[in-house]
């Protein structure tokens, strides 16, 4: 009985001591153009309120949807994908206004690169941003997604990033700032050079920048920064990255004496294999 | 502003359509956002079906011959950041509208609509019509509207960003918003805007510079939000909320 109950033991801490934490320097690449295709399930979900003297209303919009993407042969680490099979659910649109984001959004494409960010947002901008609630979702996937530092590195490695994301608005025209910090918490894998797993933790502000195109002063009125966290997972020897999540916050704000604007913000993409 | 001597109207009035329209339609397999690279012009001489969203670029030219009928074949549009121009006639009208849809229909929209795009754009319209389009969108720019019809779409105009449209001689009817203005200053002179579920809406720092038009029988004649109002017409939080969407 001693001996078997030994042998389990035994069974049962190979595995263990294979999956536990490592410490050994690894390359973070991602490698999209390993497959043909590649498939991402996606969510993003906003939620909040907005008060105004003695009423507060409510707002939530949520999308769900799949994303495939095609590599791009030039930089392995960029991907272009194409939304589809969306989604919504909105508090704040009529019927016609969500028909018209679902059908946008059923077919909108976006680049971009675990190495540059990302790529173009020339598919953002082409189509000014409307009050009618239109769905950036190159905002959210700039949140979302992490960039992966140059050389070898070990868990407990850090680095950042500084983004601009130019915001055309109907008041004028503003720009986003978006400061990522990001660690690199560990790395854990079943077998040496298979499976292994890099797990990415970062925190995040996004500040925006008005300009002076503004004369009814609105911008200046509503909350100008949030704060936020996110989390990634690549897989070290197939170099894809399997999953990312993000939360940002923007915690209610009095800057006006007439208003004020809480923000919820959650997004996640999962790999489909 | 307000009154009640809109003309009579009548689906067929001027613009022909239904069965007896000519059926003479060729289809356009363009790529969205590249028509007019390195091929800055683009006469359109007969009726189209349009199955892709096209862009005239800043260097672009894209004229309309009277008489034709664009046809969206999808849920498609227009981006103008160049030239366009769409001179039909009393005879021969221009028509936007989507494949298949009804003259005079109120069903949901069944194309993207126009979105002229910038300060650098300059559209010309006149004698033209739009069905069923769900929002034509003037972003920064002066385009010119004369002696135009609107029917069935989500936003017949919605001018933002500090445009200045010339609305003029135009009937705007059965759409869910006539005119939007969303700080903006749009010039309306001369047009009758009747049977909309609202036939103007002035959002936050908007005014319409008007005179002489006939606003009458929609459900709401004008609607309007002031900035930090206190009655019910007050910015409202969707106003809000929708803002704060375009910049997180």
């Amino acid at each position: 009985m001693k001996i078997w109950v030994r042998h389990a033991w035994c069974v049962a801490a190979v595995p263990l001591v294979m999956s536990c934490a490592r410490r050994e320097p690894v390359t973070l690449t991602v490698d999209f153009t390993t497959r043909d295709s590649w498939v991402y399930e996606f969510n993003v979900s906003v939620g909040g309120k907005v008060a105004m003297r003695d009423s507060t209303a409510a707002c939530a919009h949520a999308i769900h949807g799949r994303l495939t993407g095609i590599p791009d042969t030039a930089d392995p680490s960029a991907l272009t994908v194409t939304t589809g099979d969306v989604v919504l659910e909105s508090s704040m649109l009529d019927e016609d206004e969500k028909e018209n984001m679902r059908r946008l959004l059923d077919n909108f494409t976006i680049s971009f690169s675990l190495r540059n960010g990302l790529n173009d947002m020339s598919d953002s901008l082409k189509t000014p941003l409307m009050p009618a609630g239109q769905w950036d979702l190159y905002r959210h996937f700039a949140k979302m997604l992490p960039v992966l530092p140059e050389g070898r590195v070990r868990p407990g490695y850090t680095w950042e990033r500084h983004a601009q994301v130019p915001l055309p608005t109907s008041h004028g025209d503003a720009v986003g700032h978006l400061y990522q910090s990001f660690r690199f918490d560990s790395l854990t894998g079943r077998a040496p050079d298979h499976g292994r797993y890099a797990h990415l933790s970062w925190q995040f502000s996004y500040a925006i920048e008005t300009g002076h195109t503004d004369t009814a002063g609105l911008l200046d009125e509503i909350p100008h920064t949030g704060s936020g966290a996110g989390s990634a997972t690549v897989d070290v020897d197939a170099k894809s990255l399997r999953e990312a999540a993000v939360e940002f916050t923007i915690p209610q704000d009095s800057k006006s004496d007439v208003f004020s604007i809480e923000w919820n913000e959650k997004a996640w993409i999962k790999i489909v294999e | 502003m307000a009154g009640t001597s809109c003309p009579a109207i009548v689906e067929n009035r001027h613009f022909p359509g239904g069965k007896a329209f000519p059926r003479l339609i060729y289809i356009l397999l363009l790529c969205s956002f590249s028509l007019f690279a390195g091929e800055p012009s683009w006469v359109i001489e007969r009726d189209t079906t349009l199955t892709a969203s096209i862009e005239i670029r800043e260097d672009g030219v894209c004229t309309v011959k009277p008489g034709v009928t664009i046809r969206f074949d999808g849920y498609q549009r227009v981006t103008i950041k160049g030239v366009f121009i769409a001179e039909g006639t009393r005879d021969k009208p221009i028509w936007f509208t989507c494949a298949g849809r009804i003259r005079g229909s109120t069903d949901k929209p069944c194309w993207q609509g126009f979105e002229i795009v910038g300060n650098r754009a300059n559209a010309i319209f006149r004698h033209c019509r739009w069905e069923g389009a769900f929002r034509n969108l003037i972003w920064e720019a002066r385009p010119v509207f004369d002696s135009c019809e609107f029917v069935g779409n989500h936003y017949a105009l919605y001018c933002t960003k500090k445009s200045a449209a010339h609305i003029k001689n135009c009937i705007i009817y059965r759409n869910r918003y006539g005119i939007v203005a969303d700080f903006a200053s749009p010039l309306a002179l001369d047009n009758c805007i009747t049977e909309n579920s609202v036939g103007i809406y002035l959002q936050l720092s908007s005014r319409l510079i008007a005179g002489r038009n006939t606003v009458a029988n929609n459900k709401t004649d004008i609607k309007s939000e002031e900035a930090m109002g206190g009655t019910k017409d007050a910015l409202s939080s969707k106003y809000l909320w929708d803002l704060m969407r375009q910049l997180y």
